[in-house]
């Protein structure tokens, strides 16, 4: 998993979830807190964790597994972006949530799964985004919020399961949130309702003013191009267990397989090798 | 399209004998004439381990292209694609067992060019051979 850190003024918070090349050395220690008993592993471990980036994803298998980033002071302009795989859920959980300190029913961003759709909330505002997702599929979900006396927003993203096309997720707009701030995040099965099924997540990044960018999908060794050496770098994943440490699930189905460096191929011969 | 097949075939012989000890990994285009158009060889001359390949070769705005044996000779344990887009010939292939090429030169196919009679006009880039490990192992093309 990526880790990414932002220091300039720009920086809202640090990226989770600690990569490391050895099984099982995967850590959760980037976060400021961790609730419950997420997992942070990979792909070749004992108890096996999804990875989008990296070689390093979290696991949360029950309500309130999750992680808190505290690093956010009082923000009225964040942006974030996670990876999230769909699983086989079943059951209506907040998997992620932007806080004020006081949290409460104080949500400037709420992102629900309940098993089929992800639904976005903002606080200030009746009106919902949601949309359908496929199970056992990777999503770069993308969020900006704004806070505003009427004028406030959140801008949603949501692209997936091997397509470079968003998902029609309009802005919610026009937000009375202007005393609204942003002063902690959690990632996980934050609340709600989980009745069978895990949860994923991967590559988190927020930020204050510019907005974090999808990550290169079938670019297995994150050289930023798409080529023959992603494929074989996939195709090795999947017959040595050599993990790939850029984004080798190139159809985001959750597992490096041969298709997946089919899948690269397919990106050299439509787009030349220009990330999708 | 027999005797075209069988000049490229001809190209390659020649080549294999000129090339029998491999020094370096490489994509060789050659020309092999037919009467309906200019007939590229592809090959790829390795020194066994290379695991896959990619190149793009640009071609003259007005030239048509007939990829359909491009991968025609790839290896059996290889899967590849071939296609001539926005006026290039992408290709791309590699082993899906992570088996390497055997050594030495290896045709992987032809195409032909329609208003174009002279290889050495086309231009290659984007070459990218690799190893087992995803390991870059040349980057080097040859047009004769």
């Amino acid at each position: 998993m990526n880790s990414k850190k932002f220091l300039m003024g720009a920086a809202v918070s640090a990226a989770l979830l600690l990569a490391a090349p050895m099984a099982s050395a995967c850590a959760l220690t980037a976060w400021s807190t961790a609730n419950g008993t997420p997992i942070a592993g990979q792909p070749n471990d004992a108890t096996p964790v999804a990875r989008y980036s990296g070689v390093c994803g979290m696991q949360a298998d029950a309500i309130g597994d999750f992680v808190v980033d505290e690093t956010p002071a009082g923000e009225q302009s964040f942006n974030a972006q996670f990876y999230y795989y769909t699983g086989d859920r079943a059951g209506n959980a907040d998997v992620y949530q932007a806080r004020s300190a006081s949290g409460g029913t104080n949500l400037p961003i709420r992102v629900q799964h309940d098993g089929t759709n992800l639904i976005f909330s903002t606080n200030g505002s009746a009106t919902t985004r949601t949309v359908a997702v496929t199970d056992n599929r990777w999503y770069a979900i993308s969020l900006q919020w704004l806070a505003g006396a009427g004028t406030g927003s959140l801008t949603i993203s949501v692209i997936g399961a091997g397509s470079d096309t968003p998902l029609n997720t309009p802005a919610i707009t026009g937000v009375s949130n202007g005393s609204d701030t942003i002063e902690e995040a959690r990632l996980g099965l934050v609340a709600g309702t989980n009745t069978s099924g895990v949860a994923t997540f991967d590559a988190y990044d927020s930020r204050r003013t510019t907005v974090p960018a999808r990550l290169c999908r079938c670019d297995s060794n994150n050289s930023g191009s798409i080529s023959v050496a992603d494929a074989v770098q996939a195709l090795n994943e999947f017959i040595n267990g050599t993990l790939a440490t850029g984004q080798p699930d190139c159809n985001e189905g959750g597992t490096v397989t041969v298709a997946d460096g089919v899948g690269a191929l397919n990106i050299f011969i439509n787009n030349g090798g220009v990330c999708p | 399209m027999k005797r075209f097949i069988g000049a490229a075939f001809v190209a390659t012989a020649a080549l294999l004998s000129a090339n029998s000890a491999v020094a370096q990994d490489q994509v060789l285009l050659s020309s092999a004439g037919s009467k309906s158009g200019s007939a590229i060889s592809i090959d790829l001359m390795t020194s066994g381990s290379a695991v896959g390949f990619n190149f793009i070769i640009n071609v003259p705005a007005d030239v048509e292209v007939d990829t359909s044996a491009c991968l025609k000779y790839l290896p059996k344990s290889f899967t590849g694609r071939c296609a001539f887009k926005d006026s290039e010939v992408r290709v791309i292939a590699f082993s899906e067992q992570n088996v390497a090429m055997k050594a030495g030169a290896n045709q992987i196919g032809l195409i032909r060019l329609f208003g174009l009679n002279d290889a050495k006009a086309l231009q290659v880039r984007n070459v990218e051979i690799v190893n087992s490990e995803a390991k870059s192992i040349s980057d080097k093309a040859l047009i004769q």
